[in-house]
């Protein structure tokens, strides 16, 4: 039995706050659950640890924050539908 | 040489033609609970893994184990790393995805919740590997770094060796984004403007290039999503997802 994952895309836009994580390790473990995958750096020298902005299209949410939990902290979230 | 399947109990699978071989390769199903210490509701991990190690005649606390990082990495398991991993995740041997070893009663372990677990085993030397292959240790060819170091250390001849592919996300439900086709521009399936990996024909068919015997090749054909009541699958259930072992293991000469 095939379960697909939800039809529609969400636009998907989040700060990755990680401190022993590269940002090619987190490319890497979430770029086969969405396209248009952008992480860029986004520091500011007050704010410990390193700050990402992530941004991906993807049909399943959950998982890139399941995936992203798992190296830092996630804030800043914002989701808009994409249709 | 004896019949390939898997014999399976409710609880785990056993490569069946490989035991009379003093070999064991077998891994867990999700009803013996999740064999991890890093990821999942690890409170009864060792539990788990003592109860599935248990019923293959394996001391739990001799389990070589690895801290997997999706890359390439391949590490040679000798006497003195048996139990690294076994009792805390800490211990296990850092950055490596592959394990080979020729020593006897030396178990091997790999974890895996889609990604493809692959055995190998050459029966000459004997000597045996065991990889966790996800696309990114895929893309990386691991299989091609893991038959080399067992070429260099235990002169294994591609000719002899035999392959087993464990349970894995399959290409029915491996969705990926298109963006995939700059990894494998020839091996990405499109299906309804879809696209997905096969993890197993992809490691396969770098298996064939190496030399091996297509008949030595076994799939056993186990999808981790499909049979999600039976297996972890990370696709299916995200971060509260456990992990199923496979374990490789020479047993003493009779």
């Amino acid at each position: 039995m095939k379960i697909n994952f939800l039809m529609s895309k969400y636009f998907l836009e989040f700060i990755l706050s990680i401190e022993n994580t590269s940002p090619e390790t987190i490319k890497n473990s979430i770029r086969e659950f969405g396209d248009n995958l952008e992480i860029t750096d986004c520091n500011d020298e007050l704010v410990k640890g390193k700050n990402f902005k992530v941004h991906i299209h993807t049909e399943d949410p959950t998982i890139i924050f399941d995936t992203c939990a798992q190296f830092g902290r996630i804030k800043s979230v914002k989701i808009e539908d994409g249709g | 040489m004896p019949e390939h399947n898997l014999l399976q109990s409710k609880r785990y699978y056993l490569w069946s033609g490989l035991s009379e071989a003093n070999l064991i390769c077998a891994f867990s199903s999700r009803y013996l609970g999740n064999m991890s210490l890093a990821y999942g509701d690890t409170k009864n991990a060792l539990k788990n893994r003592k109860d599935f190690l248990g019923e293959l005649g394996i001391n739990y606390q001799d389990l070589v184990c690895a801290k997997q990082v999706h890359a390439s990495s391949v590490s040679p398991a000798k006497e003195e790393d048996k139990g690294k991993g076994a009792l805390s995740y800490d211990t296990s041997i850092a950055d490596t995805d592959a394990l080979v070893t020729d020593k006897r009663n030396l178990p091997l372990a790999i974890f895996t919740a889609d990604c493809l677990s692959i055995f190998l085993y050459d029966p000459e030397t004997p000597a045996i590997g065991l990889i966790h292959a996800g696309w990114q240790s895929t893309r990386e060819n691991i299989v091609d770094k893991t038959l080399q170091l067992m070429q260099e250390r235990f002169n294994t001849k591609p000719g002899n060796l035999y392959v087993g592919f464990g349970p894995a996300i399959r290409s029915c439900c491996y969705e990926v984004s298109r963006d995939f086709s700059n990894f494998f521009p020839d091996e990405l399936i499109e299906r309804d403007n879809r696209y997905y990996l096969d993890l197993v024909q992809m490691n396969k068919t770098r298996i064939l290039d190496l030399g091996v015997n297509p008949v030595n090749i076994f799939d056993f054909n186990i999808c981790t999503s499909c049979q999600n009541e039976e297996f972890f699958s990370y696709r299916r259930e995200g971060k509260t997802c456990g992990r199923v072992m496979s374990v490789a293991m020479l047993k003493s000469a009779p």
